[in-house]
């Protein structure tokens, strides 16, 4: 009975930490995955029965469920393998530094047995007083840790930890009475406590590093985008000159034509004469948005595109030419906006999406755009964003948040009857 | 007790030197006001000139103003109507797709695109989100408190608590009231915030946000208490999106 309960007092965290992180997460069925769970902790604990009334090997059991628990995972949840893989071998080393101080504390003050109920109890003790922080910790961080695809990372990491893991497993064992009471026992699990840790900080940082570049990349195709609007408003220019010059050239053929329509007496040629001349003058077709060149580049370039896409467009700018914050920071963050308010129209009745931005007399920069959109996006309780196009948070507002937080500001998306609003504030 | 003075009808003007694109416009004015039941006075003027020459150049709550015209165009109207303290929403109207992009000066509600013809579905959400700013330029009135004092809102630009008295100051000078500023708090709305304790600001007039410290059109600098520092910039973004959610 002692060891029915430390076993299962041992399992239960892990599945409740794996459901408390994965929970927003795209599952193929979340509630196979319960049921299923639930069933294995049920089997697992008639198992461990079974196995004490006939001298099995609690241990080799243990690890067959954790494989079977893995697996259930893996089948039902939607995201990268490596990174469950990853999850499985971070929550499976919380579990045994935690059962390994259990243990060693039991023996060693109580001198009570590996399993006994004084374990079980240190063992629920301590998750009482872990628990909390590590759930934290969990939900904080799974926006940066799922937010970029790198399935490598991912499998290297799986593999540094499972590797330290499994020598700590082979050199101590905390069924093992005798192994339990000594030093480099408690050690050995301290030390991979502290291990983990740092696998986890590095694997953060460098989680951290990737999302830097994809703004960087961001910020390169962005301006990539004004570069290649500004060559063709160059050639727009050209021409327009060019027709003025040939406009200025046949102004004088006109004054002629139109003084000997007038010598004629005869109004109704004239008036002919001039609606032909009307509307063979060039008129100027470039619509500006903006002061700021860069942002009026952008905007011009997301315009096309969405007039193309028959979208109706309003946009309204209140900006100086210069502004105090970095245009490539500011252009990220406005064609991330468009972008996505484009993606969310096609199939829509009507679509429409309107940009409005201003820098206010405190020299803080606000930007709003909003667009049509019938039904709620997908968000997570922390009230970041689900992509459309792919599992997890989307890149682009996860950028435009962060931007903004590095500013100091902050970026804020919003549903309301029937309309998408994203805005942003960066303080002057 | 009626603390707020709630304006019967908004005074509506539209400059344009072309008759028929005034026309067109008031069409469209006088249509939405009959479907919104609401009370609007609507004048045309052909010239800038002949809207600052008139009386009511400064009662005006919305003007539509053409950009392109003989003589003072739009945006110089638009200065010379500011210069003059104008609180007025002003909307340019323009031919070009080329928009007006001088309008941040002088803190342009919106623009209308008239050629070939004006949108109406666009001139629909303008006007709604004018009329609601329109609606909501409230007047403070403590005449309930036997104070003979009733201005706009938005002139004031604080209210301080100085001993057993309140200063509100306003952009004309400062009116010294015996009123708890408890009192006050409520006659106010969503673009007051409470930097410290005892100073109320209006959102609208800050210049400068700098940290322990909030600079106000007019250049008083006021304290703000340690703990509402992030409270503070989260009302002032909060307003500030609010109001381009509004169209401002």
């Amino acid at each position: 009975m002692e060891t029915i309960l430390f076993v299962l007092i041992t399992t239960l965290p892990s599945h409740i930490i794996a459901f408390y992180q994965f929970w927003d997460f795209p599952w193929r069925s979340r509630t196979l995955a319960l049921v299923l769970v639930a069933l294995h902790v049920c089997l697992k604990t008639f198992a461990v029965y079974l196995a004490l009334c006939g001298g099995l090997h609690i241990r080799v059991l243990e690890f067959a469920f954790s494989l079977i628990g893995l697996a259930i995972y893996l089948c039902l949840l939607r995201t990268d393998i490596n990174a469950t893989l990853f999850f499985f071998v971070l929550v499976m080393d919380y579990l045994i530094v935690v059962r390994g101080i259990a243990t060693f504390a039991s023996a060693w003050a109580f001198h009570s047995s590996s399993q006994s109920y004084v374990s079980s109890l240190i063992c629920l003790l301590l998750y009482l007083l872990t628990l909390p922080p590590v759930l934290s910790l969990c939900r904080h961080r799974t926006e940066i840790l799922f937010q970029h695809r790198a399935s490598g990372l991912w499998r290297g990491f799986f593999l540094l930890l499972l590797s330290m893991t499994a020598i700590i497993l082979l050199f101590t064992d905390a069924f093992d009475a005798s192994s339990v009471q000594s030093c480099s026992f408690f050690f050995a699990r301290i030390g991979l406590s502290a291990c983990i840790l740092f696998a986890y900080a590095l694997m953060l940082k460098a989680l951290e590093n990737i999302r830097h570049q994809a703004v960087l990349e961001e910020q390169a195709n962005q301006i990539q985008r004004i570069l290649q609007t500004q060559r063709s408003m160059y050639a727009h220019q050209s021409a327009y000159l060019e027709e003025l010059r040939r406009a200025r050239h046949d102004l004088r053929q006109h004054e002629y034509m139109i003084q000997s329509y007038l010598n004629s007496g005869d109004p109704s040629r004239l008036r002919q004469y001039l609606q032909t001349y009307l509307a063979d003058l060039p008129h100027v077709a470039d619509q500006h948005y903006c002061k700021n060149p860069s942002l009026d580049a952008l905007m011009r370039f997301y315009a096309g595109r969405i007039r193309e896409a028959g979208i109706r467009l309003e946009a309204e700018f209140s900006l100086p030419e210069a502004l105090p914050f970095p245009e490539p920071d500011l252009c990220v963050v406005l064609g991330n906006l468009l972008e996505n308010a484009q993606e969310a129209c096609p199939g829509l009745e009507n679509p429409y999406i309107r940009v409005a931005a201003k820098l206010t007399a405190a020299n803080a920069f606000v930007l709003l755009v909003e667009n049509s959109a019938p039904t709620p996006p997908r968000q997570r309780a922390d009230g970041s964003l689900l992509s459309t196009k792919r599992e997890g948070a989307g890149i682009g507002t996860g950028s435009v948040r962060l931007l903004a937080q590095e500013h100091g500001g902050m970026a804020e998306f919003r549903w309301e009857e029937g309309v998408f609003q994203a805005s942003v504030f960066l303080p002057g | 007790m009626e603390g707020w003075a709630i304006q019967a009808s908004n005074r509506i003007a539209i400059v344009d030197d072309c008759l028929q694109d005034r026309e067109a416009l008031s069409v469209l004015v006088r249509t939405r006001a009959q479907q919104r039941g609401l009370c609007w006075e609507l004048e045309s003027f052909a010239s800038g000139e002949a809207l600052l020459r008139s009386s009511s150049a400064q009662t005006y709550d919305l003007i539509f103003l053409d950009i392109l015209m003989p003589g003072l165009d739009g945006l110089e109207t638009a200065r010379r109507l500011r210069a003059s303290d104008s609180v007025a929403l002003l909307v340019f109207v323009t031919t070009e797709a080329d928009f007006a992009l001088e309008g941040y000066e002088v803190e342009a509600a919106g623009f209308l695109l008239k050629a070939p013809n004006i949108d109406p579905a666009r001139f629909a959400r303008l006007m709604g989100r004018l009329e609601r700013r329109m609606g909501s330029e409230r007047a403070l009135d403590l005449s309930p408190y036997g104070i003979p004092l009733h201005l706009p809102l938005g002139n004031v630009l604080y209210a301080e608590v100085l001993g057993h008295r309140m200063l509100l100051h306003t952009q004309a000078g400062a009116h010294s009231l015996r009123l708890p500023l408890e009192e006050l708090k409520p006659r106010l709305d969503h673009r007051f915030f409470e930097c410290h304790r005892g100073i109320l600001i209006n959102l609208d007039k800050v210049v400068k946000l700098d940290g322990d410290t909030v600079t106000l059109v007019g250049g008083d600098t006021l304290p703000v208490s340690r703990r509402r520092r992030k409270a503070l910039m989260e009302a002032y973004a909060a307003h500030s999106v609010e109001q381009l959610k509004r169209g401002g």
